[in-house]
């Protein structure tokens, strides 16, 4: 779940931005939301499906699972 | 390290459509990655809702730059604005609409000071050298226009002259010689015989026009009595399809357009593309998903079924489940109503355009996945 309003926002942007092909701004503009939600597995998962290789492909896909794991542990 | 100055740039195009809210996310966002970065700051100035917002950014700016006279001009306007409530901009628009009614009807109109414009003065702070961003600010200060936006004195005018000749034409109707009270009652309400005979000729002259312009129209149906396919319907990323206990989705914007030719020793045919979906089962049995039961299709008619062994695959390489994604496509998932990620991997040509992901049972349902895979 992203982190708040302004994160889905900008996550709609950046699918905007792929789904009319502009592949350089949106992995641009993920590569910074991932520095800013680096706790967001939607942000890691989108980045995946820009990979250029099975190596970053990987590496990305498993920040998402990471992240998702931390999202789903219950508030302390 | 991503270039900001695309998202700047990005944010500046947001900014020149209207999309004030996204240019702000934007600019928000690079503010924070990079409190440094004092161009987002002078234009997440530019791109506020309100003053407050506009003063933080602009301080935030000077922080970074004492000196920028961009920031620094920006807070002596805001500074000196003399912007009040509502209570006085209500008190100008009815000064301004006493002065109008007063100059129509011939009364000493209320002296009164001009309203300020406070528009005027935001649109005269250049918050930064860009062209752009001056033209944000113009946006900007559009919504802020605090003119009174009643009828133009123009529009006045008019309308005194439609009423004086409405009063003309009473009076004529009252006065003349051939109309009678009564006359002028059936003329008002358009109730005397003439009108009436008129109004007869006209809707039949109409009724013969359109029986013999179209004749068919009444006769035939309009739209040939043949079964018309059902229309595809694209869903929001957000949305969730059920199909046999299943549900599943495509959580936004778990798009997946994997470009890499190749994923393992296995070649592919054209190229692969990987769809992340999150499947839940609660169907009261555990579940494999058939290989069959995720579509995608491309505009050149194409259907593309998972290729399964590849989606293992990936998930294998990745390091097992739950690293890459919680399970497999070809996993058996439990009746347990808990949404899992599962990597989808079809095999797509590359001249693909306009992907379309569908579920079993929902046919007429999908999601646009990706304009193409080039």
């Amino acid at each position: 779940m992203a982190a708040n309003a302004e994160c889905q926002a900008l996550l709609r942007t950046a699918n905007r931005l792929f789904r009319f092909d502009d592949l350089s701004r949106a992995r641009a503009l993920l590569e910074i939301m991932s520095d800013v939600y680096p706790d967001e597995p939607q942000i890691w998962a989108a980045l995946a499906t820009m990979a250029t290789d099975d190596a970053e492909m990987t590496t990305f896909l498993s920040r998402a699972s990471h992240a998702n794991r931390l999202s789903a542990l219950p508030a302390s | 390290m991503a270039d900001a100055k695309e998202i700047l740039q990005l944010g500046i195009e947001a900014a020149r459509d209207g999309n004030r809210e996204e240019a702000r996310n934007l600019f928000a966002l690079l503010t924070k990655q990079d409190p440094t970065n004092i161009q987002a700051w002078l234009w997440l100035a530019g791109v506020s809702d309100n003053a407050s917002q506009r003063r933080n950014a602009l301080e935030r700016a000077l922080q970074i730059d004492p000196q920028n006279e961009m920031a620094l001009r920006g807070l002596r306007a805001l500074s000196g604005n003399t912007r009040s409530g509502g209570t006085e901009r209500n008190r100008s628009f009815i000064a301004a609409a006493r002065e109008r009614t007063g100059a129509l009807f011939g009364r000493q109109a209320t002296p009164t000071a001009k309203p300020p414009r406070v528009s005027r003065q935001v649109t005269e702070i250049p918050l930064a050298p860009e062209d752009e961003l001056t033209d944000a600010l113009d946006t900007f200060d559009e919504e802020y226009d605090e003119e009174p936006r009643g009828p133009s004195p123009l529009m006045w005018g008019v309308l005194g002259a439609i009423a004086l000749l409405l009063i003309v034409f009473l009076a004529t109707q009252f006065i003349g010689g051939e109309n009678s009270v009564g006359d002028f009652v059936a003329t008002s309400t358009g109730l005397s015989d003439k009108t009436v005979s008129d109004a007869t000729a006209v809707a039949a002259t109409l009724e013969s026009i359109a029986a013999t312009a179209s004749p068919q129209a009444t006769m035939t149906p309009a739209v040939p009595n043949t079964p018309t396919p059902m229309p595809s319907m694209l869903l929001d990323l957000t949305a969730t399809l059920t199909s046999d206990g299943l549900t599943y989705g495509v959580r936004e914007p778990l798009v997946a357009g994997d470009r890499t030719e190749k994923l393992s020793d296995v070649p592919a045919t054209d190229r692969y593309f990987v769809v992340v979906v999150l499947v839940s089962n609660s169907s009261g049995t555990n579940k494999t998903i058939p290989a069959d039961f995720f579509v995608l299709k491309d505009d050149q008619g194409r259907n593309y079924t998972v290729n399964v062994e590849r989606s293992n695959k990936l998930v294998d390489i990745g390091g097992g489940r739950g690293v890459v994604t919680d399970v497999a496509a070809g996993d058996e998932l439990p009746s347990d109503s808990v949404p899992r990620s599962m990597a989808l991997i079809f095999d797509v040509k590359a001249d693909a355009t306009n992907l379309r992901l569908y579920g079993s049972g929902n046919p007429t349902q999908g999601w646009q996945i990706a304009a193409s895979i080039q």
